[in-house]
């Protein structure tokens, strides 16, 4: 496995198998593959590459943290620090509601969770219908997101049966593993009491708390970013194949989470070259040589920006015509500021954090560069934090570059939790450096302080999270499927995949528009046991008309009453309303007919005409 | 022929012709009592009123001579019970599996409600028989008609013990069936390590009955295939037992357990047979011949079942046969059922709750148990040893189950990839299993790591196939009448009570809601009562469900014509919900026009 000679580091075997693996990797995620296949490809064995590479993270985590759990002496566990990281859990838990709070984001998410759960495929479910008893994907499509988020929640469904909360169990269980690995990062950094500050500082932190309540991708990227640097030290201390396949496949998962998170595959290759290099041998064991092979789907799942303009979501900010520039740059910057610094009832920031940590960067800066100067003589953390530090300001720099990389929308706020993570990384870098007790002392204090004083009111309010709209209308369409007796109700909706993942029949509006006389013969045929459609109004601020939002429309041929409303925001009405009939013309073409008398039929005959119908029944659904 | 010869030696022996000439007696007797001395409908009398003291009795015998193998084995036992270790765990772990995979529900419509409905009466009243008609009467639940059941008792039997154990609930079947379900995981552990003398095939052979959809499915029913199940293995260990060491004790538990067998399944009455050679076979071994008073009366025990059957077979209602079928069993249905059984086991769809893997490695058991087979017959005088008794008993129960299987082949309801008929293949997949872990014993004993590979397989299958189907539990959720019932059901609850409902389902499961129903048939014949009583206000409400179905592609939705009513009914519609390609419609008796009353001329 180690090849013991310098001269033949580059004409190692192993090398040179990797090489034709990564070769045939590109090959297949790049070139070969035409995009329809591509993404066929990943509806159908997506979650099976991701599986192979979690099975083999685990074993090599087991492998590389087994021998040292059986040798540690739990009497000696530090009870008060897992005490304080439960406590910060909690903080982060409590305050905010649970709940989907990015649309479609996290309903897009939660779709795939559920066809890896029923059918093994990644497939973002559009509509789907109560059949024979039994909830039935009937369209889907692959999503963009990547893949393993979903797989998790999937795990979860597996093993608890579907339910659209598993993401939130799986979000609350992923908070407590974040804050116990800050704690272990500041411990190592700085010291057992750097630990409680990083805990602290992140507990106080409402955007963390937004999303540890949510459905969405955040809290596992920035888990896995903060394992993959763990891993990355251990790699560094151990030297060996264990250590290796773990931090290389959680850099592999890592970049599975978010799209941009494929940056920090950088830090994790330089952290394995430079060991190579200090060691002057390549230690590369067959699960990494294979690696790049379970990364190939990542590409063809890629494919999707190419074939629909519309996911780079450009229609969402009229004027801009390429997703990355760096004119971008000062603009966005400018955002992040107001952001970082803005109003609690504004943003879901933390303003000690953001002190600190802006306070912090300049000295953490100059000790990158002092630690460059002389990286051999740094311990592996110093290493480790080097080559993050790029990957962290890689991935900053792309947002900054990114035409909605504003951090004080309400959609793109989440995109700051990995510069939160690298601010109180650089405090506990720089915290080392002041030789006085009193400076860490002090930011510990100023942290309760903004925890107690200005956070944890800023988390109970959560009056920043009021402006976004989609949001509360999630919120609230999730509370009227809650106090529907049963899912046997058809919504019309254009986030129809919300409805479908919670097991309720939909159709968009736009596909129910078309499909009048489909809907006609469903209700015609009491296939549902209502249907029901959900409209936004705007109001016009002069006169007080509704005009109904672009593509909420059915046309003048429904004929709607509503059930339920409510003004979520100001100069907005959310409706839901019952379809009372359909018409084509002046003629009502929903009408129920009565229910006739037995013609002298045999029983042969009339489970004939059951199974007819029910033909018939499939090819109208909606 | 020299056992034959030496079998006639031991019969003619002195001290063997008492015992002998008191079981021939105890036979003859059996038979002029079983087919001669009653009626059918004495028979059904004689079963509804002590055939509820004659299963406890059984049942306390055995488990009386189970207590007393135990207390001879009590140092094995306890020390297991004590430390269970990685078996234990696998076992519980196995357990919690199965019943993770499905839901707690009813699965078999009518048979599980009127075992649940035979247990609540035997519960109350100690006799037997299904309720039909209850009514509340001042404060009390009442039962005021009732019919004794096809299905033998002994299941209802136990499920009303646990009524009085812990009072009367529903739930009381999956707490039954869940623990059942542990027990034979636990029989199915030592038959293969009794079998193999290894851990690993045996904890295969439980791992691969674990994942079977279908045995989910009945842990987390209420159905009686779990218990046939658990009984042919209990029998089997018990059969392994006496070969080994033929006492009076053994044999005793494995006549009482044989009986109890009997009295589980209709068909399962087939392992007389081979418990009849294993008997034999110890007396052979031994040179001897036992005959405690189990076995002496182990014939008489058998005829209330053979009542049983005579009054099911004078019952044509009873068997269920649907339109245009007049006999249970018959050539014309084998074809399909074949076709059936071929889809089943070998199904990769998540529609079915087969398990793909489970059928090939047990049918590669299956050819290497009929090579081992014949080897054995011809060696098997040559050097018998422990490995003997399990494999005589493996060979005589696969060949009954396999006569089993193919019986029901002639069935008139047994097509196997049928959600109702599917149960039928568990003893199939039992004895699969258990030769799975024979085969992977002989495979790892050359070298060849078969139980590893075996495992990989199953994990490979759980993964692929399994979890698609333990995700849609298809064969499960698409029972439409469980979901129509369970319609009516909450409906029919939130009305005002008390409700009478009128319905064409059975109507025990309302019955065990305590909400009084009648059958649409019997309601069209009795109207003027039913008038009548709502004249007297005894039924805040009279309700009626009807099923209504479509006869064309379009619609065109029609009353099925068993659930039509008079004209002089007068009905107002209160909810209607479509399930499938149907709907159900529950509607309010608002009047019922009775015919004026007929008088004579003179008056």
């Amino acid at each position: 496995m180690i090849t013991a000679a310098p001269t033949v580091f580059f004409s190692d075997r192993r090398i040179l198998l990797f090489g034709l693996v990564a070769a045939l990797a590109v090959l297949l995620g790049f070139v070969a593959v035409p995009d329809r296949l591509a993404i066929g490809l990943v509806s159908k064995f997506g979650f099976w590459f991701v599986l192979v590479a979690f099975v083999l993270w685990l074993r090599a985590l087991g492998q590389s943290y087994l021998a040292d759990l059986r040798a540690r002496d739990w009497r000696c566990l530090d009870w008060l620090s897992w005490g304080i990281v439960a406590l910060g859990t909690m903080v982060l838990l409590v305050h905010e509601t649970f709940g989907f709070k990015i649309v479609m984001d996290e309903i897009m998410l939660l779709g795939t969770s559920m066809s890896m759960h029923l059918d093994k495929s990644a497939l973002t479910p559009l509509r789907g219908n109560d059949i024979q008893g039994a909830f039935v994907i009937l369209e889907g499509i692959v999503d963009k997101r990547p893949l393993f988020f979903p797989f998790l929640v999937s795990l979860l469904h597996d093993i608890t049966g579907y339910r659209p909360a598993n993401a939130f169990v799986l979000n609350a269980g992923l908070t407590f593993v974040f804050l116990g690995m800050v704690m272990a990062a500041g411990r190592m950094l700085a010291g057992r009491v750097a630990g409680w500050l990083g805990v602290a500082l992140f507990a106080g932190l409402p955007l963390l708390a937004q999303n540890s309540t949510g459905g969405g991708f955040e809290l596992l990227n920035l888990t896995m970013i903060l394992a993959t640097f763990l891993l990355g030290v251990r790699w560094l201390e151990k030297r060996d194949a264990a250590a290796l396949t773990a931090f290389c496949f959680s850099g592999l998962l890592l970049a599975q989470v978010r799209y941009e998170s494929v940056i920090f595959l950088l830090p994790v290759a330089l952290l394995v070259l430079w060991v190579w290099w200090r060691e002057q041998r390549v230690l590369l064991p067959w699960p990494v040589i294979f690696a790049p092979l379970l990364m190939v789907h990542y590409p063809l799942q890629h494919r999707i920006f190419e074939m629909r303009e519309s996911a780079w979501e450009m229609f969402s900010k009229p004027g801009y015509t390429e997703p990355f520039s760096f004119a971008y740059i000062p603009n966005n910057l400018g955002h992040a500021l107001q952001f970082f610094f803005g109003a609690a009832t504004d943003q879901p920031n933390s303003i000690v954090l953001s002190a600190f940590g802006l306070v912090a960067v300049p000295f953490f800066v100059l000790l990158i560069v002092q630690h460059v100067r002389a990286l051999a003589d740094h311990p592996a953390a110093a290493v480790a934090l080097v080559a993050f530090s790029a990957g962290f300001a890689l991935q900053f720099l792309l947002l900054m570059c990114y035409f909605w990389g504003t951090f004080d929308d309400a959609v793109i706020r989440r995109l700051s939790l990995p510069t939160h993570l690298a601010l109180v990384l650089a405090i506990f870098a720089v915290l080392p450096q002041f030789k006085s007790p009193w400076v860490l002392r002090v930011v510990m204090a100023g942290t309760l302080l903004g925890l107690l004083g200005r956070n944890v009111p800023s988390m109970a309010a959560h009056a920043y999270s009021q402006e976004y709209l989609p949001g509360r209308e999630t919120a609230w369409r999730r509370e009227f499927m809650a106090a529907q007796p049963r899912p046997d109700y058809l919504m019309i909706d254009n986030d129809s995949t919300l409805w479908v993942t919670h097991r309720v029949s939909s159709t968009p509006t736009v596909v129910a528009v078309k499909r009048r006389v489909d809907i006609a013969y469903h209700l015609k045929n009491r296939t549902f046991s209502d249907v029901y459609v959900f409209q936004r109004y705007n109001i016009d601020p002069e006169n007080g008309t509704m005009k109904l939002r672009d593509g909420d429309d059915l046309g003048a041929a429904f004929v709607l009453e509503p059930v339920a409303e409510q003004r979520l925001q100001v100069l907005t009405l959310t409706r839901i309303s019952r379809v009372k009939e359909i018409r084509s013309g002046t003629e009502v073409i929903s009408v129920r007919e009565p229910v006739g008398h037995a013609p002298q039929k045999s029983r042969t005959e009339i489970e004939q005409g059951r199974r007819l119908f029910l033909e018939n029944f499939m090819k109208q659904l909606p | 022929m020299t056992f034959l010869r030496d079998l006639r030696l031991l019969v003619v022996q002195p001290e063997a012709r008492k015992p002998l000439l008191g079981f021939m007696l105890s036979a003859v007797l059996a038979i002029f009592v079983a087919f001669a001395a009653v009626t059918p409908a004495q028979a059904e009398r004689l079963i509804v009123k002590g055939g509820y003291f004659y299963i406890l009795a059984v049942f306390a015998a055995w488990v009386i001579f189970a207590a007393r193998l135990v207390r001879a084995r009590s140092e094995v036992c306890l020390s297991w019970v004590r430390r269970p270790g990685w078996v234990g765990f696998v076992l519980v772990a196995a357990t919690v599996f199965a019943v993770w995979s499905d839901d707690f529900a009813h699965k078999v419509l009518f048979d599980e409600y009127v075992v649940q409905g035979t247990a609540w009466h035997m519960h109350l009243t100690k006799e037997i028989g299904a309720p039909l008609r209850a009514f509340d009467f001042s404060g009390t639940w009442m039962v005021i008609d009732t019919f004794l059941d096809k299905r033998p008792y002994f299941f209802p039997f136990l499920v009303s013990l646990l009524h009085d154990l812990t009072g009367f609930r529903l739930a009381n079947v999956y707490v039954l069936n869940v623990a059942v379900a542990f027990a034979l995981l636990g029989s199915t552990y030592w038959l293969v390590r009794s079998l193999t003398a290894r851990r690993a095939p045996a904890l295969l052979a439980v791992a691969l009955l674990a994942t079977l959809p279908l045995f989910g499915q009945n842990a987390t029913g209420a159905s009686m295939e779990l218990l046939n199940l658990g009984m042919i293995a209990a029998v089997m260990v018990a059969a392994v037992l006496y070969l080994r060491t033929p006492t009076n004790d053994r044999l005793s538990f494995l006549i009482l357990g044989t009986v109890l067998l009997a009295q589980t399944r209709y068909e399962s009455v087939l392992f007389v047979f081979p418990v009849a050679i294993v008997i034999v076979t110890g007396w052979y071994r031994y040179g001897r011949i036992l005959l405690p008073w189990p076995a002496l009366v182990a014939p008489l025990l058998l005829a209330p079942y053979v009542w049983h059957d005579r009054f099911v077979s004078s019952r044509p209602v009873l068997w269920q046969l649907r339109e245009g079928e007049v006999t249970r069993f018959a050539w014309q249905y084998l074809s399909g059922n074949l076709e059936g059984a071929r889809q089943f086991f070998f199904s990769t769809s998540p529609g079915q709750p087969n398990s793909l893997w489970l059928t090939l490695v047990g049918l590669a058991g299956l050819g290497w148990a009929a090579v081992e087979a014949v080897k054995f017959v011809r060696v098997r005088s040559a050097k018998p040893g422990l490995r003997v008794a399990d494999a005589t008993v493996l060979l005589l129960f696969g060949l009954t189950v396999a006569a089993n299987l193919g019986i029901l082949m002639f069935y008139y309801w047994s097509r196997l990839d049928e959600p109702i008929a599917a149960r039928f293949a568990l003893p199939a997949y039992f004895f699969l299993a258990v030769l799975a872990g024979g085969l992977a014993r002989a495979l790892d004993a050359r070298g060849w790591r078969a139980t590893l590979v075996m495992a990989g397989g199953l994990a490979a299958w759980v993964l692929v196939f399994g979890a698609t189907a333990y995700a849609h539990r298809f064969y499960t959720s698409q029972n439409m009448v469980m979901h129509e019932l369970n319609w009516e059901i909450e409906q029919a609850a939130k009305r005002p009570r008390p409700t009478l409902l009128i319905t064409s389902k059975a109507t025990l499961p309302f019955l065990m809601e305590k909400i009084p129903a009648v059958n649409t048939v019997l309601a069209r014949v009795r109207l003027p009562q039913i008038a009548w009583h709502m004249k007297q206000g005894t039924f805040r409400e009279v309700i009626v469900t009807q099923v209504i179905r479509p006869l064309s592609a379009k619609g065109d939705a029609i009353i099925d014509p068993e659930d039509e009513f008079p004209e002089s009914l007068h009905l107002e519609t209160i909810a209607e919900k479509r399930f499938g390609g149907r709907w159900i419609r529950i509607s309010r008796v608002t009047g019922i026009d009775l015919p004026p009353p007929v008088t004579s001329p003179a008056q």
